[in-house]
Parts: structure tokens; sequence; C-alpha cells
């Protein structure tokens, strides 16, 4: 810590209650950190916050406390602190943040960064800023009116201080605690199209990721893991991967108490290549333990067997069997989907030093704070005595932020007596992952004589996150109903959502967008549907039945709004759904006539607080071949800090949802995940890509997120084209096997 | 030890002579820009050149490798100012960037073989490099700017 910035480890102490405020004083944990690139530097000179610092070099460091996925969220971070700041994106110095409760939450993930983000960020940069222009004021003895900042300096008239020439004695004036934020139509850098900060390290194969992290006396961990969930291990032959040129250890791994690893042998090596081969020595054998009785094909049937029942309610306004019994019809639907895995590129490693009671730990992770947690708990030590650095990720999409390879590769550092990174290959990825759960859906709308809707019924049958987590859960949660489900915006005089409860011998997880993926498919394809069954178009009836815009008031139900804690900020307003409802439409040119075996199809959905409307083109080939060939996409979510990115996670998005709707599939013979690779769990190519039309609308003063909302209006988007160029209706996924010719 | 022409530059390595050229361009020569995703063959994002043509360097033994040149996303440019990965940057192509090196290493092939490509051509050389960011349309962007700018000329 340098001499010129004003607080002390005491202060630091003192004010960590209040970790996740804007303004909170903090210097660094004083935990060594080893020299890697663009990791971990320490940062001197003024430092009114943890967010930025300013060396008197002059030198302007910016600290990124979220995680990059690809989503551009250590750019939109460094956006918010410049913008405020008044400094140049190209002038300052980047640093990816440890692990640490001193910036509040870290956890990147639900579409949160920006959201959560927007205020504390620029906060720290305006309050650094005001910092700066007072000091220069006083040195010009004028009023600090007469001063303003740009560029990395204090100018009036023709006098100019550089933040440089300036931090020593800022770091002297008190932090303001309400400093005053830019008028947004003064914004010189939100709002306008930014390149990714890492792209020019990413062209060149300098970028560092967590698989590329390399340490001093590092070995290379291959994990061999139980095939079943919680099994056990009945043989190995750890000679044979010794004898393997370049295998220094095997070591055993035994399942946490946390629950997040299962049984394993660990082949230790000095290149990654020796220790998977020495995995292959091992010629490991399992007993597969009390899960291993699981097979896909029975397990459709028993979704469909606990959706057939009632079961908790989580919604309900007016008396659905009252309008069901009395209807002049009730159309029915079911719509099925397999288990997904999340394929990211990058498969899931990390990196681990153990020194004493201390570990230091390097992991291509979402969540910091969670891993230095759990490794603390694995070791037995405490959790500030772990650091945890961020580099680069590789993909995520929800799997990484679990804490399971940063433990193992804990555990086996301290066993071994060396730093080791654990690198999962493609088929651990796939085998040993936290899945997107298996879902059925069963939706019923009762309707009257002369064709009015009276009744909506959605059953929700899926195995729920609690069965990730050893205090188990097997009922959806209230964020996971509220994830597309209760959240429904249609004005039915009578509503009855439902959850099941279902057991799973897999582990589930978070997959982008999450529950929303199969409540968002049900709700729109059976709105779909109900159009066709009624003989109105698709698009009026949704906004016939969205009525006029209200603030969605779930009357009835136990859950408001997701994420209760922030929802006056968050209303679900349905106007904005409509309007980029109607905007996707106009843009696709609703209603345009289409060659033969050619189909327009509309969704819309709501999720983390966000508003898309899609509509895809596809066609279907007579031998039954689905091209998507465009899709018109228009979202809100609130003021937008880096276009460039939105239009990227909607592109992205479009990809994800079509590789679940051709073949996202994980299935299971006795309790064991059959694929492995993506010869058997395909990802779509650049030949399946689609055209991708972005419009976006902003609304409001707050941002919302957009790293996910595109992925639940997609699939259902596409399901109803097909129905539109086939006439028919799709109702498990995906389609692959299927015949649609 | 297996004498490898990396870069323009000999390297000895002491490696089973079975051992991916992927394994021994990360772990032995510290060549990272090289990405494991899938080890057999499936992805492209390990793709490096070999006397010019892209190999998957994940199914290409140090053996089979030893006596040609090989050419990884780090030897493409000095500066990383080889075309291609000028307009990788002007196109903002990559999302998290991992499959990017592979790529940007097929796109280089295809366009010193076809300076203009076809939008065939380009399926044809770039489909067997997977990207889950979904970043296609603006990889297929890169590849006509470079194309352009004289990217398959060089």
């Amino acid at each position: 810590m340098s001499a010129v910035t004003k607080v002390s480890r005491r202060s630091f102490l003192r004010t960590t209650g209040l970790a996740g405020s804007a303004l909170v004083l903090g210097v660094r944990t004083g935990w060594s950190s080893l020299p890697l690139p663009g990791l971990g530097a320490e940062p001197s000179g003024f430092e009114p916050n943890v967010w930025v610092s300013i060396g008197e070099d002059g030198i302007v460091q910016l600290t990124v406390h979220r995680q990059e996925l690809g989503q551009g969220a250590r750019t939109a971070c460094c956006m918010l602190l410049a913008e405020e700041l008044e400094v140049d994106l190209d002038d300052v110095k980047v640093v990816q943040a440890l692990g640490d409760p001193k910036y509040g939450d870290q956890s990147t993930g639900g579409s949160t960064t920006v959201r959560l983000n927007w205020l504390p960020l620029r906060r720290a940069g305006a309050a650094a800023r005001e910092m700066l222009v007072e000091t220069a004021a006083r040195r010009w003895a004028v009023p600090t009116a007469e001063c303003r900042a740009e560029s990395g300096a204090v100018v009036r008239g023709s006098d100019r201080l550089t933040y440089g020439e300036l931090a020593a004695e800022a770091a002297a004036l008190p932090v303001p605690e309400e400093p005053q934020l830019k008028d947004p139509a003064d914004f010189k850098l939100i709002g306008t199209p930014r390149r990714l900060i890492d792209t020019e390290e990413m062209v060149r194969g300098e970028a560092v990721y967590g698989y590329d992290i390399d340490i001093p006396e590092l070995l290379i961990a291959s994990v061999e893991r139980s095939p079943v969930a919680k099994g056990s291990i009945a043989s190995y032959d750890a000679d044979a991967a010794r004898s393997v040129r370049d295998v220094v250890d095997v070591i055993e791994l035994e399942p946490t108490a946390a629950g997040f690893t299962n049984a394993g042998i660990a082949v230790l090596a000095t290149n990654t290549w020796a220790a998977m081969r020495g995995r292959e020595a091992l010629n490991a054998r399992w007993e597969p333990g009390p899960l291993a009785t699981e097979t896909t094909s029975e397990r459709r049937a028993e979704l469909e067997e606990i959706a057939s029942r009632a079961g908790t309610v989580a919604r309900a306004e007016g008396d659905y069997d009252a309008a069901a019994g009395a209807a002049d019809r009730v159309i029915e639907a079911a719509y099925y989907a397999p288990y997904a895995v999340h394929a990211m590129m990058e498969p899931p490693t990390a990196t681990a030093r153990v020194d004493g009671d201390r570990c230091e730990v390097w992991s291509s992770t979402q969540a910091p704070q969670w891993a230095a947690g759990e490794v603390a708990r694995a070791l037995g030590i405490p959790a500030r005595n772990v650091a945890v650095h961020v580099p680069l990720v590789g993909g995520a999409f929800g799997r990484k932020s679990m804490p399971d390879y940063a433990v193992e590769a804990a555990l086996l550092a301290r066993e071994s007596g060396r730093p080791v990174k654990v690198a999962f290959t493609r088929e651990d990825e796939i085998r040993h992952a936290f899945y997107h759960p298996e879902s059925y859906q069963l939706l019923r709308a009762s309707v009257d004589a002369q064709g009015n809707p009276t009744g909506w019924m959605h059953r929700s049958a899926f195995p729920a996150i609690g069965w990730a987590f050893p205090a188990g859960g097997a009922t959806p949660t209230g964020q996971e109903r509220t994830l597309g489900l209760t959240t429904m915006p249609y004005r039915f005089p009578a509503v009855r959502i439902e959850v099941g409860k279902v057991p799973s011998s897999l582990r589930i997880g978070w997959m982008r967008s999450v529950c929303n993926i199969f409540h968002a498919r049900a709700v729109q394809c059976f709105m779909d549907e109900v159009a066709y069954e009624l003989g109105r178009d698709p698009v009026e009836f949704h906004l016939a039945m969205l009525g006029e815009p209200r603030i969605l008031n779930l009357d009835g139900s136990e859950d408001v709004t997701p994420y209760e804690s922030d929802t006056p900020d968050f209303p679900y307003d349905t106007g904005r759904l409509r309007a980029v409802g109607e905007a996707a439409a106009e843009m696709a040119g609703w209603g345009r006539s289409l060659a033969d075996r050619h189909g327009l199809g509309f969704a819309m959905h709501y999720s983390f607080y966000s508003y898309v409307g899609m509509v895809a083109h596809v066609s279907v080939s007579p031998e039954g071949e689905l091209t998507v060939h465009r899709v018109d996409c228009a979202l809100d979510c609130g003021p937008v800090v880096n276009p460039d990115a939105v239009e990227a996670q909607i592109q992205g998005a479009v990809a994800m949802g079509l590789t679940l709707v051709k073949y996202g599939r994980i299935s299971l013979r006795n309790g064991a995940v059959e694929q492995s690779n993506f010869n058997d769990y395909p990802i779509v190519r650049t030949t399946e890509m689609p055209d991708v039309n972005v419009r976006i609308i902003e609304t409001g003063s707050v941002p919302t997120g957009i790293g996910e909302p595109g992925v639940p209006a997609f699939i259902p988007a596409v399901l109803n084209a097909i129905f539109a160029a086939t006439g028919k209706r799709v109702y498990d996924l995906p389609l692959e096997g299927q015949e649609l010719g | 030890m297996i004498t490898l022409l990396v870069n323009g530059k000999r390297q000895s390595i002491d490696a089973d002579p079975s051992m991916p050229l992927l394994w021994a361009l990360r772990d032995l020569l510290g060549l990272r820009g090289t990405k494991y995703s899938c080890g057999i063959g499936l992805c492209g994002a390990c793709t490096v050149h070999l006397d010019g043509e892209p190999v998957r360097s994940c199914l290409t033994t140090v053996e089979t490798a030893q006596g040609k040149a090989v050419t990884t996303i780090e030897g493409l440019a000095d500066d990383g100012d080889h075309p291609v990965q000028r307009a990788w940057v002007e196109a903002n192509a990559p999302q998290c960037g991992y499959c990017q090196p592979g790529q940007i290493m097929s796109a280089v092939a295809l366009l010193e073989r076809s300076p203009n490509p076809t939008d065939t051509e380009i399926d044809a050389a770039l489909a067997g490099n997977l990207c889950r960011c979904g970043t296609y349309l603006r990889i297929r962007e890169a590849v006509k700017l470079a194309a352009g700018s004289g990217g398959g000329g060089s």
C-alpha cells in the first residue's frame, strides 16, 4: 500500500460491513499474488474506492469485479467507471479483481452486471472525478464550477492538470458521499458501440484463460470421476497410471461434505497429455451406488405421470376448475425437453497452490467469492486465506458458477504438495455437469361458446435446482417459478399455475436463462396453438390477451416478481412487452406471404426484467430439414451501455437456442450420462446460423440484463414458425430424430 | 528428442512421439494461443498450420509434425497485424474469444488459397470451427473484410 493512499487496513476492516455499497474504502487484501499478466497487480496512489486508483505516474487503473465470460462484462464495467471519471477507455489499465467481499456481489450470473452496477460504478467514478476537480480548483484558487474534467485531466481555460499530477493531493480529501452523476445527455461512452477491451489479446492468441494458467512446479490433473453421482470407487490400477511417462502421482478424491464433488481418481502429470493417458491406464471400476437406476426413456413417462396429478399451486386467480367445467372446449398441449448441458468452448478448469493455511486459486469461474468459500471449507481454513484470481473465462453459461473444480484443485494441491491444475476434458464437461433440467409442461385453456378464452392452466414439472445442493430440494423454489411460469402476462379470467415435485439423479444447475427456457417455450407455443384453434392471427391474439398496458400484479401468487428484493425498481410493465412484440412483428413484415414450406413464428418473453420480442423465418424442406433464415428481434433492457455487446448477446442467444431446438439432449442409461463430446452433443455450426436483426428500444432510466433474455423467446418463435411452414406442432425437443417432412 | 519448426524457430522437445502437437505447443513450448476444447478433431479450436495447411493439432502427433513448418496464432504476424487479425478486430468478432485463434487460423488458410472466397467456400472452410457464443455472423463479416483488404494476398 502506498503512503498517499488514505485508507488503512484498520479502516478497511471497520468498513467491511458496508461491502456492496458504492464507496466502501478499501485496500488490497495484502495476499501476495504471482506476477501473471493482467492478474492481481497492486495499485498505488489515489484510491478513493475499490474500483479506481490513479498513480502519481498518471496511470489510471480501473478494477473490474465481474467476470468476463464473453458477454462484455469487463468492458461494460469499465465504460461505467470511465464515463463518470472522464477518462478515455484506451488510456486506462484494467485489473481483474480477486474474489473479495469488499466489491459486493461478484457472482456473474442472472444478467445482473449492468443492472446492479449501473449506479455503484458510476458513483465510484464520479466520486473520484469530484475529488480531482476539487484538488485542481484549490490549486488554482478558483471555484470548482470553473473547472471541468475531460480525458484524464482537469481543465480551466488553457490551464490543465492531469489526474496524475493531482492524485497525491486528491487522496487527502474526504470521499464525497453523494457525488453528482452526469446527465445522460452528456454521456460520451455509455450508449456507444465499443469493442470488448480484450479483443486485441484474443485475436493475437495472447489472452489468458483459466486453461492457460502456468505457474512454477505445476502439475496437471486429469480426474476420472464416478459416472453416476454418489458412486464410489471399486478398483483401479494406480501402477499402470504411474508407469505412463511424465505421470507423477495418483490421488483419490473423496466426495466433499459440501456435496459439489463426487468420488474421483486424479492422475497428476507434468503435462496434460500424460495426465490424460495415465487416467486411461487406470482402468477404473465403480460401484454405481443408489442413483444408478435412471434411464431417459423411462423418465419422460415419469414426468408425464407427475404432471397428470395436481401439483403445488404457484399462482391462482379466479376458479380454473369452474371455468373448465363450464367451457365449450378445453385446448390441451404438453411440451417435453430432455436435460441439456452448457458445452462452453473452454471446459471447466482451476489451478490451486496451497501454502500452509493459505491457498491461491486461478479459476475459470463466474463466482470467485463462492469458490473461495468452498475451497476454504474443503481445506478447513478461513475464507480470507483463500485468494481467487479470475483469468478470462472461455464461455460459462451458468456451469462455471459452481465451485467443484476449484475445490478439487485445492484438495489435490494440498495432497500433492505442488500447485495443481484440474483440467476437465470435453467428456468431463458433458458428463460431470450441473445440468439444465429436463421438463414436462402441461397446459390447458378453456374457451366459451363464443370463442373467448376463460381459463389458463399450466402445470410445470422439472427437477429443481435444489438437487445440486446437499440440503436437496425437490420442489421448485419461488425464484424458479417466477422464471417464466408465474409471470405469464395474459389476461385469462381464471388462472391456475402449479409445479410438480420431480426427483433426479443428476445434479441440476443454471444454464443461460434457466427455467425461462422451457416455461417461455410452453407458454408461447401454447398461445400460438390456442390462437390457431380459435382461428385468430397469433400476433393479434397475443396482443389482445395482453390487454391494455399494466404493471403485472400477480394476485394470489406467493411469488410477486423475480428477485423480490429489488422489485420496486423493476416493475413488470406489460406495455413494454407489447412494444417489443409489435416491433418484432413489424420488422419481420408479419403477415406477408411466403414461399411454400416457409413460415414466420412469433414469440415474446419477459425475463431478467428485460423484454424481448422475436419473429423467426424458417423453411422446412420436403425431406424435413429445418433452415432458420432470419430472426427479427426487438428488445427493451432499459438504457443500453454497449449496444454492440447487446447485439452480440442476441446473436449468441439465437445460436444457443437453435442448438437446444435441433440437438440439445442429455440422456441417461442406468444413471450415467450417455453423451460425451461434440459427436453426440452437437452444437450449431456457422452453416446453420440465421441472419439476426436487432432493434433496441430504450425505455426508462434503469438498465436491466441482456446476457440471458434472448434465449427464451427464440425457441418458441422457431417452433411456431415450423408450424406455420408445415402444419406440424413440435411437442418434444430436440428435433434431431424426429420427422418434419 | 523431437525437433519441431514452430513459427520459424527450431525447437527441441523431450516428448513421447505420440503426444499431440496441441499439448507440445501448450505445455512444453508455452504457446497457449492454440486451444483445447474437444480433443478429437471436432471443434477446430486447436487449428494450426502444417506447411501452410490447416490441421487439428489435437490429432496431429509431434512425430507427424517433425520436419514440417508449424504456424500457430502467435506466429501469424508480428504484433498481431495480419490482415485477418485486423479484420477480426474491425468486425468485433470475439465474445469469450476462446475459439477465435482456431477460427482465425482456418480463415487465414482459406484466404491464402482463395483470396476472394464465395459464401460456399467460407462455409466449407469454417464449418468445422465451432463457437458456442454464436459469433458466426461476425466471423463471416470479418472474413469478407479481410478478403477485401487483401487478407488473402499475404
